[in-house]
């Protein structure tokens, strides 16, 4: 176990600066985000007062039958009593509707950090064999009192780990930025930060994230095995050819059989990563429609053929990358 | 003590070349074993293969151990310093150290620090920015800090100045080598380290053409300087396995046992180890 950590540490030393980069990257951006929603805030409100346009302050809803809402104009308080439509639920449904776009940016932020994170996830993997390939430190590892299983192991855990804390990670903080951003704006809408609060469960998030974890990291096994194979055995380009190489062959067999089959394939084991995102999504906006923002139950799910073909493919190719592993061939 | 390296009929392909050929070999406890040859003569390979870093055909127990199948137990007990530089050129100096305190159960990190002591190495840089002597120094540190049975050095100095090619060798003996360890240095310059070896192994094609101590070599061989037209009647009888010419005299190196009668015949020397592998490669014929 010790070594195990040794070896973990080592690629952490060996990756740090990717890693750390990228959330500096991702929190810059972040801030970026805040500034600007800060003050388009700011401006909305002073050209509104500026033009002695009716400024909403506050917007709350009495669930009563009638609706009052309290209206201020230039600083001082003006009543207006609306009748006609008082059904609550179409209330609600406005509101509802009104968090929709939120919910859709949110979407989209995490769906953005999750494709830059799977970006970054092939880099490392078709890296991991390829770089000691090059600087001949395969020969260096391997002349430790450790086994190739250790040794690969020690990788494959590293990427998976590595990728989906990445993840997590940047999903938090950017979460906590929307969140920040939500508050600044929140003065003239309390109602919607109110609904988005929530709906928004840090805790059930990072307790679901275990079991997802196992989740991910056995889907993303064909994905990062195949490259880590790739890396091990060509001479060079291990990115371009581990995903240039089965792209081409899928091509050239639709054009040729006109069958989408190879196409299939690829999607359902070598692009784990993006059905793992994808899912969390899924699994995310599950969490929306119910008590919070959280993840569902991965279990489930993982009790499939599915599954179980996925397992013996990344056993084979696990055993292929072994085999290649421990001839140790020269790069270019 | 048996033997810490024993090798029976071990075989080695690559497609049609056969990189080693139905190797025997044994190797006793407390030797300096020179292993020469010439490049491409199979001498990475055989170290390869008994370090368990490729597969091979035959049998092989190195330290009582099979290196294909037991090849993480075998390098607890085993120093290797190859012929290219092959730490990880990201990791810092400092690093390296932790590294290997913390994955290799018989590294002594005071040891090696005291061994970058006297070299010039700074121990915050990364490794990629050091020298090709630097690197190799730092692999001879963390080697050298490693209590180890056995220590195999790949053409260690390939590519390095005499003065720290000679500093190498009087390090492993003054800093590792006693009568329970084994020393195996592969190299094609073999001039460099005749002085320290004990044994010499000759090989070419894969295959082992002489395995003998060095007091042995002095016994079976002998160099004999004579006039050239002694030479020529000579020759038929003496059978010399390759003579050259020096100042209008030829110098013949013998296979012989008797000195004494040579002796009467013209100026007798003990051939050096370097005359020795050249004469049976072939090369001053």
């Amino acid at each position: 176990m010790k070594t195990l950590q040794v070896l973990l540490h080592r690629e952490w030393l060996e990756w740090r600066r990717v890693i750390l980069g990228t959330i500096l990257i991702i929190t810059f951006l972040n801030l970026l985000m805040l500034v600007s929603v800060t003050r388009g805030s700011i401006w909305f409100h002073d050209k509104l007062e500026h033009e002695g346009q009716i400024t909403i302050q506050d917007m709350r809803v009495n669930g009563s039958d009638s609706k009052r809402i309290d209206i201020q104009k230039n600083g001082q308080s003006v009543d207006i009593h609306i009748s006609g439509d008082t059904d609550d639920e179409s209330l609600d449904e406005t509101l509802n509707e009104a968090v929709m776009p939120i919910k859709f940016g949110l979407q989209l932020g995490l769906q953005g950090i999750f494709i830059f994170v799977l970006f970054l996830s092939l880099f490392y993997f078709s890296d991991a064999i390829y770089r000691e390939r090059a600087d001949n430190s395969t020969s260096f590892y391997r002349s430790l009192p450790v086994n190739d299983h250790l040794l690969l192991g020690s990788k494959i855990a590293a990427g998976l780990i590595g990728v989906i804390g990445l993840a997590l990670f940047l999903s938090l903080d950017y979460l906590l930025f929307t969140r920040l951003a939500v508050l600044i704006v929140g003065e003239p809408l309390n109602t919607i930060t109110k609904v988005i609060s929530e709906q928004i469960s840090y805790v059930a998030l990072i307790w679901g994230w275990l079991s997802y974890f196992i989740y991910a990291a056995i889907r993303m096994a064909p994905l990062a095995l195949f490259l880590m194979l790739v890396g091990a055995y060509v001479k060079g380009r291990p990115l371009l050819l581990g995903i240039g190489g089965p792209l081409l062959l899928a091509v050239s067999w639709s054009i040729v059989f006109k069958s989408a089959a190879l196409f299939r394939m690829i999607g359902k084991f070598f692009w784990g990563l993006n059905l793992a995102t994808v899912d969390t999504w899924g699994n995310l906006q599950l969490g929306y429609d119910k008590s919070g923002l959280s993840i569902a139950n991965p279990w489930g799910q993982l009790v499939s053929w599915e599954t179980l073909l996925t397992l013996l493919v990344s056993a084979l190719l696990y055993y292929s990358l072994w085999k290649i592993y421990k001839k140790n061939l020269p790069t270019g | 003590m048996s033997a810490p390296i024993q090798l029976k009929q071990l075989s080695k392909r690559y497609g049609d070349l056969k990189a080693l050929d139905q190797v025997d070999l044994e190797i006793p406890v407390g030797r300096i074993v020179g292993l020469v040859g010439p490049n491409g003569a199979g001498k990475t390979t055989l170290l390869r293969a008994m370090t368990g870093e490729l597969d091979y055909e035959g049998q092989a127990s190195v330290l009582g151990l099979e290196p294909r199948t037991q090849r993480a137990q075998l390098m607890l007990d085993t120093g290797i310093i190859h012929d290219i530089s092959v730490l990880p050129s990201w990791m810092r100096v400092n690093e390296l150290l932790h590294f290997m305190d913390q994955i290799h159960p018989r590294f002594d990190r005071k040891k090696a620090a005291s061994f970058l002591a006297k070299t010039s190495i700074p121990q915050t840089k990364r490794i990629k920015t050091l020298s090709k002597g630097m690197k190799t120094q730092l692999h001879l540190a963390i080697t050298l800090a490693t209590e180890t049975k056995l220590l195999i050095l790949d053409e260690p100095t390939h590519g390095l100045d005499i003065l720290f090619r000679k500093q190498l060798y009087s390090n492993v003996l003054e800093e590792y080598f006693d009568a329970e360890k084994t020393v195996l240095i592969s190299t094609h310059q073999i001039e460099e380290v005749e002085h320290i070896l004990s044994d010499v192994i000759f090989i070419d094609k894969g295959r082992i053409l002489l395995h003998a101590s060095i007091e042995e070599l002095a016994e079976k061989f002998a160099q004999l300087t004579l006039p050239a037209e002694q030479a020529d009647t000579l020759r038929e009888s003496l059978q010399p396995v390759s003579e050259y010419a020096i100042l209008g005299r030829r110098v013949f190196l013998l296979k012989t046992n008797d000195c004494e009668a040579l002796k009467k015949l013209g100026e007798v020397q003990t051939p050096s180890v370097a005359d020795i592998f050249v004469a049976l490669m072939g090369g001053a014929a």
